[in-house]
């Protein structure tokens, strides 16, 4: 059995991860948001390049509130329903500048290797 | 008004999330907000043209795998779990406003035992204290709403939450008095039921009317299936 596919999944899927925590943090750094004006927002800002599903920002926003980066509280929204929203705690502004560090030395890494920031 | 035909999304969430294996269907806090997430996502659809079958479709796309999503959120939520909805939403809320109150209750009782209240006490002072009391109860119903509804309490969570101290009172005058009377082989309320069912009315009743009253500012949003 070839394992490459498997192990390129994984890959992929550690950096749609890493992405998305990163995209997530960043937004909530700027204002409190419920999870579907987040998953609007970063789809809106990111002109479609990111798109979360319920499936794809749930587990992830509830693991970063088990980790203790997001806090979120129900509260009613504009409309004036009730809506659960989230927002970063100290901890969470912490992790913003280490894994923006990280991702601009990963591209930093691939444009060397792959030129692909020229592209 | 109410639309007859909007999907019951916290009712499809459950369904599809339920199996055998998954816990995730008790989780009440995290169903409605998977359901508060697909209402948008069908109304934001039809906002942007779809008629309301297609929207629908394009909504239930979300939740087609059930199972894989019910998953990655038990994997994400576990260990967190310690505290429970149930536990936030109403035991907290209502312990709170039980604590306030019986604070309260206990300042005033101090106040009342000074030297120069205790003279007045026969002149309505008693009265007046009273008063207080029950006015301060409407603080206390609206702390014990407020904290249930901040963590997603439903309206019957906040409404207890609201209420405990009065629920706490009404069980000590229909429970533990008599219970201790009959230990101690005190006679007197058996005897006198009504002065007991007097004691219930004027610290029971009458103080869950203004716990409710500082509650209700808190029920007015809309319920969710929680707790």
């Amino acid at each position: 059995m070839n394992p490459a596919p498997t192990m390129t999944k994984r890959i992929r899927s550690k950096i749609a991860r890493g992405s998305a925590e990163l995209a997530i943090l960043s937004l909530l750094a700027e204002q409190q948001l419920y999870g579907f004006e987040i998953a609007k927002q970063i789809g809106e800002r990111t002109g479609g390049a990111l798109k979360f599903t319920l499936a794809s920002l749930y587990p992830l926003l509830y693991d970063m509130e088990k980790h203790g980066w997001v806090e979120a509280r129900w509260q009613a929204n504009h409309a004036g329903r009730d809506r659960r929203y989230y927002r970063l705690t100290p901890a969470g502004k912490k992790q913003i500048a280490p894994l923006k560090e990280e991702w601009r030395t990963f591209f930093q890494a691939l444009d060397a290797l792959t030129g692909v920031s020229h592209a | 008004m109410p639309d007859q035909n909007r999907p019951d999304w916290n009712k499809i969430v459950r369904e599809r999330m339920s199996s055998p294996d998954s816990p995730c269907h008790r989780n009440e806090e995290v169903i409605a907000e998977l359901a508060a997430h697909l209402e948008e996502v069908c109304e934001h659809a039809q906002s942007r043209g779809l008629n309301p079958t297609e929207a629908l479709e394009l909504t239930l796309q979300e939740v087609a795998n059930c199972h894989a999503l019910a998953a990655d959120i038990r994997r994400a939520k576990s260990k967190e779990d310690t505290m429970n909805h149930r536990t936030r939403s109403l035991w907290l809320p209502a312990l709170a406003s039980l604590f306030a109150s019986s604070l309260f209750l206990l300042v005033l009782t101090e106040i009342s035992m000074r030297p120069p209240m205790l003279v007045r006490l026969h002149s309505g002072a008693a009265q007046q204290l009273y008063a207080v009391w029950l006015i301060g109860q409407i603080a206390f119903g609206a702390l014990g709403a407020f904290l249930s509804r901040r963590v997603g309490g439903n309206r019957i969570a906040r409404i207890v939450a609201g209420t405990f101290p009065a629920i706490v009172m009404l069980a000590s005058c229909v429970i533990v008095i008599p219970v201790s009377a009959l230990m101690q082989h005190n006679d007197f309320i058996f005897h006198n039921p009504g002065r007991l069912w007097w004691g219930a009315f004027l610290w029971a009743v009458v103080p869950a009317v203004t716990l409710l009253l500082g509650a209700a500012p808190f029920l007015q949003q809309p319920a969710k299936d929680h707790a």
